[in-house]
């Protein structure tokens, strides 16, 4: 039997982001031999083995079935997949980790502002220099087939081991593909985004490896973390009312509360002020909003979509 | 039939053609497949890199090295004809599941000949009596020529940039589709030079822009290229110069095939609805190569596409591939084409030939005929 095996950032913001989202979560994430052990087991749930991995290396365990669950970059499982449909399946992006992948080119560069700007830079710079023109990036695969959507053939990769924007100014590279959050380090360095050359909007997000063995045992560990995965993810997206008398249900209808029992309702976050406002025109009140730490429901909508994924 | 006796059979059948047998190097650097065939090669190309990170490539077939060698034998004073053949291996990361990733292909490469229909039919004969020298059966034959593409683009009023871009894109998978789908006019940003201005007083603007920015002009353009293609750019570019008729009619060329003296006729057909001038060359080369191949291929169908024979970058004028029952249209047991223009590119400018070559791959010959047995 094989246990669900999953893997987190091993450092940085994305760590520490998802060590805080598990919490939420009702998980604790323990590192058995200190801060800077890479041994590390989950509190609060049985049967899973927690490995801290490089972003890049769960990635890779997920494209190919070595890992079970992870947490890394869209980005990543983007570039890395050669039929990312059959090989993953991301089950909730996490709101963290935000990153875009662009083509960047340099500011000089005034006759380029779109794809097909580059295209036919591209075809010229071949013409003139009797080569084609390089572009530095780590993202090899995403860049190709994106270039390719584009219809831009004229163009070499270049493999950036180092700071891909600095490329172009040693003279390594022509333009760079490269992730961005704020866009400071490429104006930085005096290169622009062009128009249409953003590929990827990327999020950390869990996934799951659809090439993984999914004994009997890993699926139910996942039901389990699954179940607490989207009550956590409805609790944020709620607030309970507690009114001081029952809610009838003529007013619950009329206020749109589907989860109406007795004196207590669930509302949408936006709406919980304003809903609870009108329970006191109702004569209702007072009324209190409380934050709930779960929303666990019958339905167990991630774990029944990745088992059909499977 | 083992793929080595069909490997014996087929290197006979191709003694004919003259010249000698070569075996040329295995290794050649990645720039070389890359910056020939485009980055599009890179997903099947076998490469290592050593320490410094020089990235070396395993050779992808036997035409690119066969041709370096002759571009080296001409930029040495060779002169005249000259036929190279080989059956030696090459490497290919594998298309699909269960491809194998090193395997013999048998052939020919013919240099400095005319580029006539004669000679087309002539290469192309050659691959089609070797595969019938082992017996195997032949399902199905696929021509295309990339000449009839570039011709009707050259017949139509466009930019020559519109033009050149069409050509381009017609060398990529769906290149042409994407570009003349293009939801045009897309909001065209204010041009930052006017129509109609000169070379020198581009480049100065170039100069005043790069001066007043404080942009540092990296990444190997210079303010040359910039102000060519900002000129280009006010003179119109890309689809933005192409009406909706002509859109129609290049989608029409692309989409003509079957079987080939009803394609010549689907071409001729579009170029007289449309008032063109300048195909008919084209298509009367097309038609008399069509009657010469035909004769060789005897009882065998043939299919003609317009769209067909622009993976390989190299090639720029009649292409084949010959397949047995049954084979997806990825894996020819022979195939073979044109490249006048490679050696000119390989040497990079500095000699000239003609090029015609064919080759067959004797694990599929066997394969066809059943394997081993």
């Amino acid at each position: 039997m094989t246990r669900l095996t999953f893997a987190l950032p091993s450092k940085g913001r994305l760590k520490e982001n998802a060590a805080a989202w598990l919490k939420r979560c009702g998980f604790t994430l323990r590192q058995d031999g200190g801060e800077r052990s890479y041994q590390a087991s989950l509190n609060g749930i049985e049967n899973i083995d927690v490995q801290l991995l490089s972003a890049r290396e769960i990635a890779e365990g997920l494209l190919n079935g070595r890992l079970h669950f992870g947490v890394t970059g869209e980005d990543l499982l983007h570039d890395l997949s050669t039929d990312l449909e059959t090989q993953a399946h991301v089950i909730k992006q996490l709101g963290f980790g935000g990153a875009t992948l662009v083509v960047a080119v340099p500011e000089a560069w005034f006759d380029v502002d779109t794809m097909a700007d580059l295209e036919a830079a591209g075809a010229q710079y071949r013409q003139t220099h009797g080569r084609r023109m390089r572009v530095a990036t780590k993202y090899l695969n995403a860049t190709r087939r994106f270039f390719a959507s584009k219809s831009v053939g004229e163009y070499r990769l270049v493999d950036s081991a180092g700071a891909t924007e600095a490329a172009p100014a040693a003279g390594t590279a022509e333009l760079i593909v490269d992730i961005t959050s704020s866009g400071a380090t490429l104006t930085a360095n005096r290169l622009k985004i062009l128009s249409d050359g953003i590929i990827l909007e990327s999020e950390a997000a869990l996934t799951a490896s659809l090439r993984a063995d999914w004994s009997d045992e890993a699926r139910a560990a996942a039901d389990v973390f699954l179940a607490n995965v989207d009550a956590e993810a409805a609790a944020s997206a709620s607030r309970q009312l507690i009114a001081n008398k029952e809610i009838p249900l003529e007013t619950a209808e009329s206020l749109g509360l589907s989860y109406v029992s007795g004196v207590s309702a669930i509302a949408p976050r936006g709406k919980a002020s304003e809903i609870a406002r009108k329970l006191c025109d109702h004569g209702l009140g007072p009324v209190s909003v409380a934050e709930p730490l779960f929303t666990f429901d019958e339905k167990r909508q991630s774990f029944d979509v990745l088992m059909k994924n499977l | 039939m083992t793929p080595v006796e069909a490997e014996r059979l087929t290197t006979t059948a191709f003694e004919g053609l003259g010249g000698d047998l070569i075996d040329p190097a295995v290794l050649m650097p990645a720039a070389r497949p890359l910056d020939v065939s485009g980055e599009a090669v890179r997903t099947r190309l076998c490469v290592f890199s050593d320490a410094t990170g020089q990235e070396t490539a395993l050779r992808p077939d036997l035409t690119l090295p066969v041709a370096e060698a002759e571009a080296d034998r001409l930029a040495n004073n060779g002169k005249g004809e000259q036929v190279y053949r080989y059956a030696a291996r090459a490497f290919r990361l594998p298309s699909s599941p269960g491809q194998p990733m090193e395997f013999v292909q048998v052939g020919f490469e013919r240099f400095g000949a005319a580029a006539t229909p004669q000679a087309d039919a002539d290469a192309f004969g050659a691959v089609v009596s070797a595969i019938d020298s082992t017996g195997a059966p032949v399902d199905r034959i696929l021509l295309g020529d990339l000449a009839v593409f570039d011709a009707f683009v050259a017949a139509i009023e466009v930019p020559k940039t519109t033009g050149d871009a069409l050509r381009r894109a017609f060398r990529l998978q769906g290149g042409v589709d994407a570009l003349l789908s293009d939801p045009e006019p897309k909001a065209k940003q204010t041009s930052l030079i006017q129509p109609g201005t000169s070379q020198v007083d581009a480049e100065a603007l170039v100069e005043q822009m790069l001066s007043l920015s404080g942009a540092p002009l990296v990444g190997g353009r210079s303010v040359t290229d910039i102000a060519t293609r900002l000129r280009e750019k006010a003179s119109g570019d890309k689809a933005d110069g192409l009406s909706a008729e002509f859109k129609a009619l290049l989608k029409s060329v692309l989409n003509v095939s079957g079987a080939p003296q009803s394609c010549v006729e689907a071409l001729s057909k579009i170029s007289k609805e449309h008032g063109l001038s300048g195909v008919d060359t084209v298509l009367m080369r097309l038609a008399d190569r069509m009657d010469k191949v035909s004769e060789k291929a005897g009882a065998m169908e043939l299919t003609f596409e317009t769209s067909f024979g622009r993976r390989f970058n190299y090639y720029d004028g009649f292409v084949f591939e010959v397949f047995a029952p049954g084979a997806p249209n990825a894996l020819p047991m022979g195939a073979g084409g044109r490249y006048d223009s490679l050696i000119d590119r390989l040497s990079t400018g500095a000699v000239q030939a003609t090029g015609i070559g064919g080759v067959v791959r004797p694990d599929r010959l066997s394969a066809a005929l059943g394997g081993a047995a």
